[in-house]
């Protein structure tokens, strides 16, 4: 409420007090406290003029020419609960935002908030109802992803923002760089049916429509949303009340999200569910908190079935029992009464029955319904069962003199007594290989297994417990679990009417959890609870002890476990350890397997190398151009694959460390004169010029094939990747060291490519990437023979456009280490 | 008209050889394998020889000494064919009495030449 009452209140307060002091004041307080009146009238009755268009089933008008839908049903509520008068005016979604501009409605419902909106109009802060894009697609095609959706047809409606927006799919998919084909329909219907009758792969719709319409078309809903947009209210800018009306709202709105049962929600589930709209509003019938969506079919059935009739199992308690008195008792008959209430059932159970023959009656359709039984097969050829609503573990139980069992197994060869007509002798029979002994019923089952006529019973473990507590039957235990899976309990209903199943489904589906909780306590925890006679605190104080002992034990298991477990564990160390070291055998082996292939590979292509070229030189006879073009390539391609299997030779060679070095004396210079000898044909057909700076007193102790080897393949990546002007050979001292440097004119390099400049198969791209030709191993080889073999390192300087620095900087005498190790 | 002896196992290569020799106006002998070579060596005596280094019965570096110890053809030269993947052999080659060698592939456009300068550089000497 507004603070009116609250000012209202504190001045009456004063009033007294002041009266009380000085006479004079009264008059003036009595004014004040008329004038509070007065205020607090005029707020109460606040008149609020709200915009409304036609967006089903956010807003939309009635065929009375209501406005409803779910803003105006939340909006309505809160206006009742704040007193204001609503007004709704009706126009188009521009006419309404126009309006709202000029501060000639107060409210505007259903406006997806943006920065741009936010600078023209106020927004509360609580977002009433996110909405998205959601993207359909034809039942046979899978869209996992944006990306899936390339060369697709996508079907959009114009002008809507999730096609054209900021956020929209074409702008998305452009940012994606995905191509495909867009349909434009005109309304969010057009775009389902293109996928229904396949004229479109995908189509765009919002959420919202999306989970309302889509089951009228054959589409299937794809995880693909984008777009989320955070509808609210929206108020004028220069309005004096909207501050105020955005506080009340807010307060509400968090309010009413936080309440499952408040308009708000239900309005949500109704509307986004496609229910009629007096679900919202309808009060439930008993216990005023659920509602039971009960169709019109379900609704004749009841009314023409006002009597059904239900067998139960005079025994079975808890769950189902008659008492002293042959009155019904038990969880189920607590489930059954609620079920009667809610949905005005009129479910009667038939006495004096025994479990036997109620079975029997119920085959014959004498009785209607069975409201706790499990599933058997031979149950299922009769009946239609509802959802499960109890659940329950089967147990065995033994005589306390018996050995400790742990399972079902352990009883194999026993003689095991079971009630008859219950699931638990299907089980026995049909999925155990035990031969059980029937009993009609569980107190006489439990009897047998107390005075040792057999040995074990397999039952529910609730009702065995109920009954060996009930029967005091003190020589007996519950031994140990059939399994882990709990066995469920279900209304069976004849298999003639189906409709009772789905309105019995409801009813268990109208239950809350704390109600179902509260029939558990009722029947399970109160019935559990002993009296304290001497005997049983004696029995109470063993039990402690044992259980002490059986935790003592557990605990030592647990120790020993554990320790095995770190034996385990150590032991896979090792073995991983292995495995790692096998594999770096296997990883040397790769390499000198593909070393010594590499070697077979290099002599049929050597002979084919020999033979193209014999005929080219026309040592064979004379050829036409063609031919000669031709074979010149056969000749080209065998050489590239020859440098190829070459270079691929070295590197396993150096990677299984089977490289050798041969150090030697030499002077620098040479070697770089006879690098640039061997690479001087292709420097002439690409018309560059060389520059050499080289000092000729350089003497060096290193290997002096690999160094050479490094040189030419750094020069003739130089000469490939220049297309005009020169190269430079630079070289230095520097202290023990010595650093050579490539330096062309050529493309250069980018800088987000250097990082991989040096790693195997990297070839960059550019457009002499072709023309170029090369193996993609080269620098590679480089890195390896320069870090490897010299024992030194690589460098490269770049910029594009500017040309590139590649080098190497290795040590002048290679170290007596690099020489041992190798 | 020179005689040349040719040791080479692999079938391609010896023709590839031999067919460049005698386009070049050599008379060429070929033997299969390395006692066939030193046999031939031994027997024919040609102007020199051209010598794969792997070969199938006993290493080229073993024919290589066999031909030098033996007076009747020490004086020969001897040029190794080698492969590039038997980088480290190559240097024994020259030290166990090899006059030169040819790297493979063999590049018709210059295989004579190289065989000519080993030739008359050991004439030379």
């Amino acid at each position: 409420m507004s603070i009116a009452p609250f000012f209202y209140q504190s001045i009456r307060e004063k009033n007294v007090f002041v009266y009380l002091k000085n006479f004079n004041i009264l008059i003036w307080v009595t004014i004040l406290f008329l004038v509070n009146i007065s205020f607090a009238q005029e707020s109460s009755s606040l008149y609020i003029r709200v915009g409304a268009y036609d967006n089903r089933p956010k807003v939309y008008t009635n065929e009375l020419g209501t406005v409803e839908g779910l803003f105006p049903d939340v909006l309505n509520e809160i206006a009742q609960r704040e007193s204001w008068h609503v007004e709704y005016i009706q126009g188009s979604w521009n006419e309404c935002l126009s309006r709202l501009e000029n501060n000639e409605i107060d409210i505007m419902i259903d406006v997806a908030f943006s920065t741009a909106r936010s600078e023209r109009f106020l927004f509360n802060k609580e977002t009433f109802l996110v909405n998205w894009a959601t993207v359909y697609s034809s039942k046979d095609i899978r869209l996992d992803s944006l990306i899936d959706l390339k060369n697709k047809r996508i079907a959009v409606m114009k002008g809507s923002i999730h096609t054209d927006g900021d956020n929209g799919i074409k702008r998305l998919l452009q940012q994606f760089a995905i191509d495909c084909e867009f349909i434009a329909l005109d309304s969010y219907n057009d775009v389902l049916a293109s996928l229904s009758n396949n004229q479109a792969d995908a189509g765009v719709v919002n959420r919202i429509f999306g989970t309302l319409v889509s089951k009228l078309y054959d589409v299937k809903e794809t995880s693909i949303i984008f777009n989320p947009s955070h509808i609210k209210f929206a108020f004028p800018k220069q309005s004096t009340i909207a501050q105020k009306l955005i506080d009340r709202i807010d307060f509400h709105l968090t309010k009413m999200k936080n309440d499952p049962d408040s308009i708000y929600n239900k309005a949500m589930y109704v509307y986004l569910s496609g229910l009629p709209r007096e679900l919202i509003f309808a009060k439930t019938t008993i216990s005023g908190h659920k509602m039971i969506p009960l169709s019109h079919s379900e609704k004749i059935w009841i009314k023409n079935h006002p009597f059904i009739r239900f067998g139960v199992d005079p025994e079975f308690a808890p769950f189902e029992y008659l008492n002293e008195k042959g009155e019904l008792n038990g969880m189920t008959f607590d489930y059954v009464e609620l079920i009667n209430q809610r949905l005005g059932l009129n479910m009667q159970v038939v006495k004096d029955m025994s479990w036997n023959t109620v079975i029997s009656n119920a085959k014959n359709k004498k009785i209607d319904l069975l409201p706790c039984v499990s599933i058997t097969k031979n149950r299922k050829n009769y009946f239609k069962f509802s959802t499960p609503y109890i659940h329950f573990y089967r147990a065995i139980i033994t005589r306390t003199d018996m050995p400790f069992l742990t399972g079902i197994e352990d009883i194999a060869h026993m003689t095991v007594a079971v009630q008859d007509n219950s699931s638990h002798k299907d089980y026995l029979l049909y999925q155990t290989k035990i031969q059980p002994k029937v009993y009609s019923t569980l107190k006489d089952a439990l009897y047998a297994t107390s005075n040792g006529e057999v040995q074990a019973f397999v039952g529910n473990i609730a009702s065995s417990a109920y009954w060996i507590r009930k029967l005091n039957l003190v020589n007996l235990k519950i031994a140990a679990p059939t399994s882990q899976d709990a066995q469920t309990l279900h209304f069976a209903v004849r298999d003639d009417w189906p409709e009772l199943v789905s309105i019995i489904n409801k009813g268990l589906a109208s239950l809350t959890q704390q109600e179902e909780r509260d029939i558990r306590k009722r029947w399970i925890n109160v019935e559990y609870k002993p009296g304290m006679d001497p005997g049983v605190v004696w029995r109470y104080i063993i039990q402690i002890v044992g259980a002490s002992c059986i935790i003592f034990l557990l605990f030592l298991c647990w120790n020993f476990r554990l320790k095995n477990e770190i034996k385990k564990r150590i032991q896979a160390d090792k073995e991983l350890c292995e495995a790692n070291e096998r594999l770096k055998k296997l990883d040397q082996l790769k390499s000198m397997f593909i070393a010594s292939m590499s070697h077979e590979l290099r002599t049929p292509l050597n002979s084919i190398i020999g033979f193209t070229g014999v005929i080219l030189l026309g040592m064979t006879g004379p050829l036409n151009d063609k031919q000669k073009d031709h074979l010149t390539r056969v000749n080209n391609s065998a050489k590239h694959l020859l440098n190829l299997i070459t270079d691929v030779i070295d590197i396993s060679k150096i990677e299984a460390g089977r490289i050798d070095v041969y150090p030697q004396d030499f002077m620098l210079a040479e070697v770089i004169e006879e690098a640039i000898i061997s690479i001087e044909p292709q420097l002439k057909s690409n018309n560059l010029t060389i520059h050499k700076f080289v000092p000729d007193d350089i003497l060096l102790h290193t290997d002096r094939k690999r160094l050479l080897q490094s040189l030419i393949n750094y020069l003739s990546n130089a000469v490939k990747y220049t297309e005009n002007g020169s190269v430079t050979i630079l070289a230095e001292l520097i202290e023990d060291k010595i650093k050579v440097s490539v330096k062309d004119t050529g493309i250069g390099i980018s800088k987000n490519d250097l990082p991989k400049l040096f790693n195997a198969f990297e070839r960059l791209e550019s457009h002499l990437k072709i023309k170029a030709g090369g193996t993609g191993l080269g620098l590679y080889l480089i890195r390896k023979l320069v870090t490897e073999i010299l024992g030194g390192d690589v460098f490269v300087e770049t910029q594009i456009g500017q040309g590139s620095t590649f080098g190497l900087i290795i040590p002048k005498s290679i170290s007596l280490k690099n020489e041992m190790e190798n | 008209m020179k005689n040349v002896l040719v040791i080479e196992d692999n079938e391609n290569n010896m023709e590839l050889i031999t067919f460049i020799l005698e386009a070049n106006n050599y008379g060429t002998i070929r033997a299969e394998t390395g006692q066939q070579g030193i046999a031939m060596a031994i027997h024919d005596r040609p102007d020199f020889i051209l010598l794969d280094i792997q070969l199938p019965d006993i290493m080229g570096t073993d024919v290589l000494m066999a031909i030098r110890n033996n007076k009747s053809c020490d004086k020969i030269p001897i040029i190794a064919i080698t492969s590039y993947a038997m980088a480290g052999d190559r240097e024994k080659l020259l030290n166990a009495g090899c006059d030169g060698y040819i790297e493979k592939p063999i590049d018709p456009m210059i295989v004579m030449d190289q065989i000519e300068n080993v030739i008359q550089s050991r004439s030379v000497l």
